[in-house]
């Protein structure tokens, strides 16, 4: 089952909200990070719904570690919303599980 | 009556000539020089009509003379005499014949035989034995029977008795040197048979070791041995002794039984090597010593372990990846005690191990007297067909060596696991455009599934092509999308191999390593996840500045599921 590769933003009442679907790898990561760094001019707390990723390289995560980064010096709280197993056995191994706030309704 | 008196044409002198022929003749028939002699000087006195003769010869070192047959009333065999005294001395030296009538006139007469045997010498003729290369000796005859003196005519006769006598020595002692040869040569054959003894038998393929020793003389200084431990374990050795006389060889002997046996108590190879060194050293002199490398083979691994004691670096090959030479980590055995050793490791999937005396390398072309040297060895390797088997490899390597014109013992081992030989499972040629990453991710998934790889490693492993190949993408071709990518996946018996090769400019090896994972920053990830989750990576700029190779291997037993 493959998914269509897609990055969309979401304003949502209190929050910007980063919907990222399919594999994710160095052919569009560059997308995820303008679309992080766009979602954080907003000047909400953003969130990344990584849910729908079924796939995620190294170029991925250094969307999220710069969009953290920018967050933080922003002061503006950044949240990775529902990763996928896929995400989350990435950023284990990048030890990287630690530094991002991981929340899972 | 005088022997020769009325020499010409009397019956007599006929008598003579016939005697003397008869003598000739039986000597031409006897090799045995001590019969030779002893006849001789009874036939002297005999046709001399003398009351003694005696035969002197130089003796071995060239330093006296020494009398080796007499014949008369005292025996005077053994008696040593300078080579420049008496009248014997001046035959010897002159190469004339010495007629002294009367000894009481002659100043050279020292009379040393005539006080240590209280025989009285009155007259004496002297004549040296002469062969082609000089006087090997002086035959002398004393006293005539009838009172009467020696004359030129008796120097005469004796000079004539002395030529078959000279040459029927010259034969006995060349017959002697030819007897002692043989013997020496069937001694060398016994040693040369004895050391083929310590050589192990060969074993079929797929043994994964194979070896040939070929002496440069009757014996070698060279050896190998290779035997089976009781846990599967093979262990080997080879060796050169400095050298390669029959020194050489009874050390060589020596050594590789005392390897031999210290290497079956199961210490590890550079254990095994300080072992035998401390016991060699100090017990072999002449300022002699042994290269040597011991090492052991796994099977059930495909890992070669090592030591090496200032032999020749062993030279692993595959066409692939090339050359890698291991030279040695100490000191020959037997120089000094104590001497330390490394312990090396190689795997031998997929790879040929070398091993070589340099009776090899030191092997020379027959026309230009060229030597083979290291580089030569590996254009010889390389050379050959990648898809010859290990023992087709070593026949054809032997033929070529024997062809040239070898100095030194030679000895050639190669070690190469046929049964640890890789099945390809993919080859996939792509070009360096992002978008591809994904159909590389798919290629591999399905590699993996058809042998049954689970989720968690197909996810694993498709991070890893994924993570090498951008890395190709962004930093060997730079972005360019054009550039080329070959993957192969590679099965092995324990593991997987990942082989990634581009053809973009060669890249520093240096740059390439893992980041430190605990400063949170975008990038320089990729190397980080594949040194984790592979077991072994390396990077390798191809020859010519041109191309690069990525090799990464992962454990995965193939033989049972996971």
């Amino acid at each position: 089952m493959t998914q269509e590769n897609r990055c969309d933003i979401a304003l949502e009442p209190g929050q910007v909200r980063v919907v990222v679907t399919g594999e994710v790898d160095l052919s569009w990561s560059s997308e995820i990070r303008d679309q992080i760094l766009r979602a954080l001019k907003e000047n909400m707390p953003v969130k990344v719904d990584l849910s729908a990723v079924s796939y995620i390289d190294s170029s991925g995560i250094a969307a999220l570690v710069e969009g953290l980064q920018q967050a933080r010096k922003s002061g503006i709280p950044f949240v990775l919303q529902r990763p996928s197993p896929a995400v989350l056995s990435v950023l284990n191994l990048a030890r990287l599980d630690q530094v991002f706030e991981v929340e899972n309704p | 009556m005088p022997a020769l008196s009325g020499l010409q044409g009397s019956d007599q002198a006929q008598a003579l000539l016939e005697r003397v022929a008869a003598l000739s003749l039986s000597f031409s028939k006897s090799l045995n020089i001590q019969e030779t002699l002893d006849h001789a000087v009874v036939q002297i006195v005999d046709l001399m009509q003398a009351e003694a003769a005696s035969i002197f010869l130089i003796d071995q070192h060239h330093e006296m003379l020494v009398c080796r047959a007499s014949h008369g009333p005292v025996d005077v065999r053994g008696l040593k005499i300078p080579m420049d005294q008496g009248v014997i001395g001046r035959a010897l030296q002159s190469q004339q014949p010495q007629v002294v009538e009367d000894v009481a006139n002659d100043p050279d007469f020292t009379g040393h035989v005539d006080q240590k045997t209280g025989f009285t010498s009155r007259s004496m003729v002297c004549s040296p034995l002469l062969v082609a290369h000089g006087a090997i000796g002086v035959i002398q005859v004393l006293n005539k029977r009838d009172g009467g003196l020696f004359d030129q005519t008796d120097a005469l006769t004796l000079k004539m008795l002395s030529v078959p006598v000279a040459m029927a020595i010259h034969n006995a002692q060349l017959a002697m040197e030819l007897v002692e040869q043989k013997r020496i040569q069937r001694e060398l054959k016994i040693a040369r048979e004895m050391q083929k003894d310590l050589l192990p038998r060969r074993v079929r393929p797929p043994f994964p070791i194979q070896a040939v020793t070929m002496p440069a003389r009757e014996v070698s200084g060279d050896f190998y041995d290779y035997f089976a431990l009781d846990n599967g374990r093979i262990r080997f050795t080879i060796g050169d002794v400095s050298g390669k006389g029959l020194d050489a060889s009874l050390l060589m002997m020596r050594t590789s039984t005392l390897l031999r046996w210290v290497g079956k108590q199961g210490l590890p190879p550079s254990a095994w090597l300080s072992a035998v060194n401390d016991e060699l050293a100090g017990s072999v002199g002449g300022g002699m010593f042994i290269c040597a490398v011991v090492g052991e083979y796994d099977p059930a691994t495909g890992l070669l372990r090592w030591a090496n004691a200032g032999f020749l670096p062993l030279l692993k090959y595959n066409p692939v990846e090339g050359f890698q030479t291991y030279p040695a980590s100490g000191p020959p055995l037997a120089v000094l005690p104590g001497s330390h050793y490394d312990d090396e490791q190689a795997h031998l999937d997929n790879q040929l191990m070398f091993l070589f005396s340099d009776g090899v390398t030191e092997s020379r072309e027959r026309k230009t007297g060229r030597m083979l040297e290291l580089e030569g060895l590996q254009a010889l390797i390389e050379a050959q067909d990648e898809h010859d088997s290990p023992e087709r490899r070593m026949r054809k390597l032997l033929i070529t060596l024997r062809r040239r014109r070898m100095t030194d013992d030679t000895t050639l081992m190669l070690i190469a696991d046929r049964c640890r030989q890789t099945e390809p499972l993919v080859e996939f040629g792509y070009t360096a455009d992002a978008a591809n990453l994904k159909v590389l991710r798919n290629v591999l998934r399905d590699a993996l599934e058809s042998i049954g790889a689970d989720e968690q490693l197909i996810g694993q492993m498709q991070l890893v092509v994924n993570e090498a190949s951008a890395n190709i993408l962004r930093h060997a071709y730079q972005g360019d999308p054009g550039g080329r990518i070959v993957f192969s996946l590679l099965k092995k018996a324990d593991q997987l191999e990942f082989i990634f090769q581009d053809f973009a400019p060669c890249v520093d090896c240096d740059s390439i390593r893992p980041r430190d994972l605990s400063e949170c920053r975008p990038g320089g990830l990729g190397i980080n996840l594949i040194d984790t989750l592979m077991d072994e990576w390396y990077f390798q700029p191809l020859e010519g500045g041109q191309g690069n190779l990525l090799i990464m291997r992962k454990h995965y037993d193939t033989r049972k599921p996971l």
